[in-house]
């Protein structure tokens, strides 16, 4: 391949934008994490230095175990919901290219769930997870159970969020392994066929390698927007019962919009909240990079 | 592809174009309310009469923001693109005064609105001010009582002290399959287990929680008791809910809750907390309040919004039909207010609200106390290391406001 | 035998996916709906369309310019996206430039911090650009998005370069190959790209309810959450506004929902 002038024009349109609407914004924000901004009077803010950054990794300062709460909880929902969205899409997709009928239909079915918004999902939500009439609890019923108090345990809740999460994320990534399933040739599969290999070996040596972009492209997406969970949580629980599913971003929200008004704060929160993210996924990034 | 891609950016910019103000020298002025729920249709029909009776001079254009309101409010005010004024509930006040997003109202304002201080009951009165200024006017004022369901309890059998309110708790149902009480929980029921039991909550400077005493712990434990009976519900459950579908003879929530309990088949009455914890006893309200932004306004405008808030305090007996209470005394002991089948008994009684002390820390109580008390009520935490870890967040997070002055 | 079992637990989990979808809409056309109903019914008890004769007919609420902003707001941003995120990931995938990795590199750090962080300070560069209430507010942002340039890019690695190699001695340009080989092969990319990208505009709410302020500016979704609770145990109103701002997604997954099952035609084409 030869090195290419036209290239930067390609980029432009999007490194613009880029630029524009997310460094400079990202860049600011990393600016307001040295002062104590007040989320109200841009303009009025003073330099703080390092101060909220220390009262992250100071034990004894306000903000401490608060932040590291919500980081735990964040993560919880990581290992609930990320395996499941990657696993669970695959295995249907899979399922459904190799239907000979009503593919159409299935993968509809499966998709449809994600064209709601947030606010849908969480009305889906309360109704679905309500303690007296909502399904969950009623097909419970079926067997004599008494149902669950859902969105009152600390444990449940979190279930909850995470199934309700599943439930709406889970066309997203059906759409993009179809979509990779559909460009595989299938001459591969043929050659493995003469060779007599059986199904779980064309699984694991045609089909994962040859969508392995794809694969990493969903792992890397759903892990940060399981990171980012803020609308169902906020409007399934508001962070309850007692603080025990308010994530990062909530909490995050909470600083800067609460009564502490401490948008600094928040900015600092965030910066190394992504550092975090950014040191997790890391290894995952070398390796899309080498795919060239 | 490049005429599409061509026509594409330019049929946006032509859109962008595309939106013009017709100019007349109608004054207008920009609204924002809460009210995102069947309340919402009569305060839109407040402000459709005053548009009517002021045509060609003055118009309020109205925003009902459903979430994040004072989040959104916050933001754009930053560019001048927020509301005029709008209506804000009382204990948000002193944060938006101490950022100087609003203004004070002043004498000259009060006449226009052809109002004055004197007009409201003391207790409302105080709430009009944050650091000596008159900073908020209310609308109304509300505040929770108890829902009872008649054809559950009878009339002889609703308590009349917390002697009978705590024997019916603590009895078997009067009907079965029903619960005779259902413990209400959150924010406000936490703040009047203490104000009904005499023990302060936040000290005066507003620095300290002051709750975690042993006569706060007691008064607490008195209440997690009944919560804690077989008698009545598991916490969890949502009284509202059951008392529609009249399983519960009686609950707690405020005038608004009449609504949706009209839904269910039920017959039922709406008594004030008095009737039970004694005549006197002091007891949660707030209230929604009209305030004024800090943005340059023409004189017109300005008029404009005296005009407007005059009117709608005028006119506040509509608002009973949202079932609130108006703020204004002459409204409030109006005949029509006082008789009214839902909200007469509370309206009776509105000399005992008590609206959160306007503070600095006042959001660091509200916005947590609630949900930290929520842990005793589901059994997670016992009252004592509850009320303690409260306490000691509600008293950080003031630290931290006061710190930042 | 095994295929039977199989498409009958595919049918079962589809079904159990879609209930809580269906119910929503059966619902909607219920005849006054004011309670939660126990048990829960597959079908209106009576059909009707009051619920959607309220929200067409009520003057208060301009459905049809709410409906007209999102639309225009929602494909032109959805044809914008697919071009400009194509070309970007077209770039990072196959052309070889000076600083390519570190400046991908980069984009794809941005996607790790929380997006609510910028808000504030998009919220006023958007201001100081004069463009608050417009509708390019609610376009030109979202073009910033890392999500679907790192989309595009995964799908064009998986084209073999040999392609390229064969169309650069037919004496092929950069864009040649870009718009005549590559992006038909990537269509099923395509169509997630312009799926994700008009659902998200189309359900965005935060940010359009921040940055218009005038009735007639705003968009669905925005209009609606400022009516919806208005209508407060009327179920079935407050679902068929649900069910109406969902139509052009549905519309548009339907449309197009074909090519994500098509193949990529390797080898056809280009010899």
């Amino acid at each position: 391949m030869k090195k290419s002038k036209s290239a930067y024009l390609f980029i432009l349109p999007y490194m613009s934008m880029f630029l524009l609407f997310l460094v400079l914004p990202t860049l600011t924000g990393f600016y307001l994490s040295f002062t104590d901004y007040n989320g109200v009077n841009f303009g009025d803010e003073s330099w703080v230095g390092l101060t909220n950054y220390i009262n992250l990794i100071d034990k004894n300062s306000f903000y401490f175990s608060d932040f590291w709460k919500s980081m735990l909880i964040t993560f919880r929902f990581c290992l609930l919901i990320v395996p499941a969205c990657i696993f669970v899409p695959l295995f249907f997709a899979t399922l459904i290219n190799s239907l000979k009928r009503g593919k159409k239909a299935v993968k509809a079915m499966f998709y449809l769930p994600a064209i709601l918004s947030v606010a849908g999902v969480a009305a889906v939500g309360t109704w679905v997870f309500d303690q007296k009439y909502g399904v969950i609890n009623y097909v419970l019923s079926l067997f004599g159970h008494e149902g669950i108090r859902w969105l009152s345990d600390p444990v449940t809740a979190t279930l909850s969020i995470a199934l309700l999460t599943l439930w709406w994320s889970i066309g997203g990534n059906l759409i993009i392994y179809l979509a990779a399933l559909s460009g595989i040739n299938t001459d591969m599969y043929e050659a493995a066929d003469i060779e007599g290999a059986s199904s779980a070996t064309k699984f694991f040596k045609i089909t994962i390698p040859s969508i392995s972009p794809q694969l990493m492209f969903t792992t890397i997406m759903t892990t940060i927007a399981t990171l980012n969970i803020f609308g169902q949580s906020q409007i399934l629980t508001k962070g309850g019962p007692n603080y025990s599913t308010r994530t990062m971003v909530m909490y995050i929200n909470d600083t800067a919009f609460g009564p502490l008004q401490a948008a600094g704060q928040a900015a600092a929160m965030g910066i190394v909240f992504g550092l975090i993210i950014i040191f997790i996924t890391m290894p995952h990034f070398r390796k899309v990079l080498k795919e060239i | 592809m490049k005429k599409i891609l061509a026509f594409v950016i330019l049929f946006g910019l032509v859109l962008t174009g595309c939106s013009s103000d017709a100019t007349t020298e109608v004054t207008t002025i920009d609204f924002w309310n809460p009210f995102s729920g069947p309340d919402g249709q009569v305060f839109d029909g407040i402000v459709q009469a005053f548009n009517e009776e002021y045509e060609g001079i003055y118009e309020v254009k109205t925003q009902t923001i459903a979430d994040e309101y004072y989040e959104k409010i916050t933001t754009t005010s930053q560019t001048g693109e927020g509301p005029d004024a709008s209506i804000m509930h009382v204990d948000q006040v002193p944060v938006f005064a101490e950022n100087d997003m609003i203004v004070p109202w002043t004498d000259e304002d009060l006449n226009a609105m052809n109002i004055s201080t004197s007009d409201y009951d003391e207790n409302i009165e105080q709430a009009m001010y944050y650091n000596n200024e008159l900073y908020d006017i209310p609308f109304d004022v509300h505040a929770a009582g108890w829902y009872v369901n008649t054809d559950l309890i009878p009339e002889d059998q609703i308590p009349t002290s917390y002697e009978e309110f705590r024997e019916l708790a603590l009895a078997e149902p009067l009907v079965e399959d029903t619960y005779n009480v259902c413990m209400p929980a959150g924010m406000w029921v936490a703040y009047d287990i203490f104000l009904q039991n005499d023990v302060p909550v936040m000290s005066e400077d507003g620095s300290t929680a002051e709750f975690n005493t042993a006569e706060g712990i007691k008064a607490y434990e008195n209440y997690m008791e009944l919560v804690n009976s077989d008698t009545t519900q598991t916490p969890g459950d949502d009284c509202n809910q059951m008392f529609t579908l009249g399983e519960v003879g009686m609950t707690s929530d405020g005038p608004w809750m009449a609504a949706d309990f009209d839904t269910g088949n039920i017959n039922y009455k709406f008594i004030p907390l008095s009737s039970t914890f004694g005549e006197g006893t002091k007891f949660w309200a707030s209230s929604h309040t009209f305030v004024k932004y800090n943005k340059d306004l023409t004189p017109e405008e300005e008029d404009a919004i005296n005009a407007f808030v005059g009117f709608a305090i005028e006119n506040s007996l509509m608002w009973v039909e949202a079932n609130q209470i108006p703020a204004i005394s002459k409204v409030k002991d109006s005949d029509e207010v006082q008789n009214d089948p839902l909200l007469g008994e509370l309206a009776k009684d509105t000399e005992d609200f008590t609206f959160y002390p306007l503070l600095p820390t006042t959001q660091a109580l509200t916005e947590n106390i609630g949900v930290c008390t929520d842990s005793i009520f589901l059994g997670q935490t016992s009252v004592e290391d509850g009320l303690s870890q409260c306490s000691q967040l509600i008293t950080d997070q003031s630290a931290i406001i006061l710190n930042e002055e | 035998m095994k295929k039977k079992i199989r498409f009958a637990l595919i049918l079962a989990l589809g079904i159990i996916w879609i209930l809580p979808f269906f119910l929503m809409i059966s619902t909607s056309f219920d005849a006054n709906v004011t309670a939660i109903k126990w048990p829960i019914t597959l079908f209106p008890e009576s059909f009707s369309l009051e619920g959607y004769k309220e929200i067409f007919n009520n003057p208060q609420l301009p459905i049809f310019t709410w409906y007209f902003n999102s639309i225009v707001i929602s494909t032109t941003f959805t044809i914008l996206s697919v071009i400009t995120f194509s070309l970007a990931g077209f770039a990072f995938a196959k052309l070889k430039f000076r600083g390519r990795n570190k400046l991908f590199y980069a984009v794809m750090l941005t996607m790790m911090i929380p997006g609510i962080m910028n808000l504030v300070p998009l919220y006023l560069i958007v201001y100081k650009m004069g463009l608050l209430g417009t509708k390019l507010s609610m376009i030109l942002p979202g073009l910033s998005g890392a999500f679907n340039v790192f989309l595009m890019r995964q799908f064009f690695i998986s084209i073999p370069d040999e392609i390229m190699e064969s169309a650069y001695i037919d004496g092929a340009s950069n864009f040649m190959i870009y718009r005549r080989i590559m992006m038909p092969m990537v269509k099923p990319a395509l169509i997630v790209v312009a799926l994700n990208c008009f659902m998200g505009s189309w359900n965005d709410y935060l940010w359009p309810s921040i940055v218009t302020s005038e009735p007639t500016q705003r968009t669905l979704t925005v209009g609606l959450s400022m009516v919806t609770g208005k209508y407060g145990a009327q179920f079935n109103v407050t679902l068929a506004l649900v069910v109406v701002s969902i139509v052009p997604t549905l519309i548009l997954y339907f449309v197009f929902q074909k090519y994500l099952l098509d193949g990529m035609n390797l080898s056809s084409g280009i010899k």
